[in-house]
């Protein structure tokens, strides 16, 4: 089978569960009143000082509240994903090269649009606020087919990443049911993205990549790698240590960062999405955690 | 509060260790954005070290095309008591 006529199967497949399975997320959650601050919103395993003193000089009820900013984070930073993903989606909408997955972007486009509904709730309803984006992007001149590929590369990263912390943190019985309820229904929907982004992502590869020459191939490696690396940043706010009433933020962020412990979490995390970038031949070695 | 001078030594000791270039060949008005010597997913690492440079945040969505485009543009925009970004 062609890998066009593998990828028409998929699509094909995909819309039909995205028909059958629709979530709507006005209805799907039960939204307490308030919460407590002082439960687990966020496995402490997967907290980003994990294993750091600060972390083990704080006694539980400090460590849950630093979980509730922890949760506000990573909500907040999957609200800018999707925000970017949906523009990016719009634009790439039955355009020429992207025809044939038509159908099944505007499933992907309107379920982006949807998760949004429920990390913007939770943010809103219990923290009054969204951390803001850091990241910003450039302008810049692409080889032809660059760009498309490194915003999918890019989209299947940053939701790789995300769906183990939401697979975790679904299963997680220590923390409060409106977010394992909002992780379960990110990963269910995620689940079918990420079909989609990996073999869509190795289409785009095999179509655009015997025309870039060395110099496009090794830039956009690097994009990547970088793209993971500031990726992986934004889960160490120095934000969230100052809501928590820690000192110190941007050197704790640093600290929490650079941590043996925290680039072990990253390397396992980050681990069978980078060896199947790997042996698809789109990076040549996995990047440094 | 750090004065423009020590601003100015920080933020350039940050883009020799970060970006790609020499020390001779980067002047308050190179332009590290547009000659790729900091990549724009490297901004987000740039404004956090701005941030606690600075003591205080940075508003981002205020953020407008070329507030980063050298040391002497950063240094106008960000330095505290800038209005950052124009």
């Amino acid at each position: 089978m062609s890998p066009a006529s593998q990828l028409a199967g998929i699509v094909a497949r995909l819309c039909t569960a995205s028909q059958k399975q629709r979530i709507d997320p006005y209805s799907e959650l039960d939204w307490p009143e308030t919460l407590e601050r002082e439960q687990w919103f966020f496995s402490p395993e997967l907290v980003s000082l994990a294993g750091h003193p600060r972390w083990e000089a704080l006694d539980t009820p400090a460590r849950q509240r630093l979980s509730f900013f922890e949760a506000l984070n990573f909500f907040s930073l999957n609200i800018h994903g999707e925000r970017w993903l949906v523009a990016g989606l719009a634009a790439r909408l039955y355009t020429q090269s992207h025809g044939a997955v038509s159908p099944y972007l505007h499933h992907f486009l309107d379920e982006e649009n949807k998760h949004m509904v429920y990390f913007g709730g939770f943010c809103t309803r219990y923290a009054g606020k969204i951390y803001p984006e850091k990241k910003l992007p450039f302008a810049r001149e692409f080889a032809p087919g660059e760009e498309d590929f490194l915003f999918f590369a890019k989209v299947l990263l940053f939701e790789e990443l995300v769906d183990v912390y939401n697979q975790r943190m679904a299963a997680d019985e220590r923390l409060v049911p409106i977010v394992r309820r909002i992780h379960l229904l990110h990963h269910k929907e995620e689940q079918r993205h990420l079909v989609f982004g990996r073999q869509y992502l190795s289409e785009l590869f095999a179509r655009h990549a015997p025309e870039w020459s060395a110099a496009v191939l090794a830039g956009l490696r690097e994009t990547l790698d970088q793209y993971l690396a500031a990726t992986w940043r934004e889960y160490y706010n120095p934000e969230v240590y100052r809501d928590a009433g820690l000192a110190d933020p941007y050197e704790l962020a640093r600290q929490a960062f650079a941590a043996e412990q925290a680039r072990a979490l990253r390397r396992e995390v980050a681990a069978p999405c980078l060896a199947r970038l790997v042996e698809s031949g789109i990076l040549e070695r996995e990047p440094a955690p | 509060m750090k004065s423009a001078a020590d601003f100015r030594a920080a933020l350039r000791e940050w883009i020799l260790q970060h970006g790609k270039v020499a020390p001779a060949e980067l002047l308050d008005d190179t332009p590290i954005i547009e000659r790729r010597i900091v990549s724009s997913v490297q901004v987000m690492d740039l404004i956090l070290f701005l941030e606690e440079l600075r003591g205080a945040p940075i508003d981002v969505e205020r953020l407008k095309p070329g507030a980063f485009r050298s040391i002497d543009v950063i240094t106008a925009n960000f330095q505290v008591g800038a209005s950052h970004g124009t």
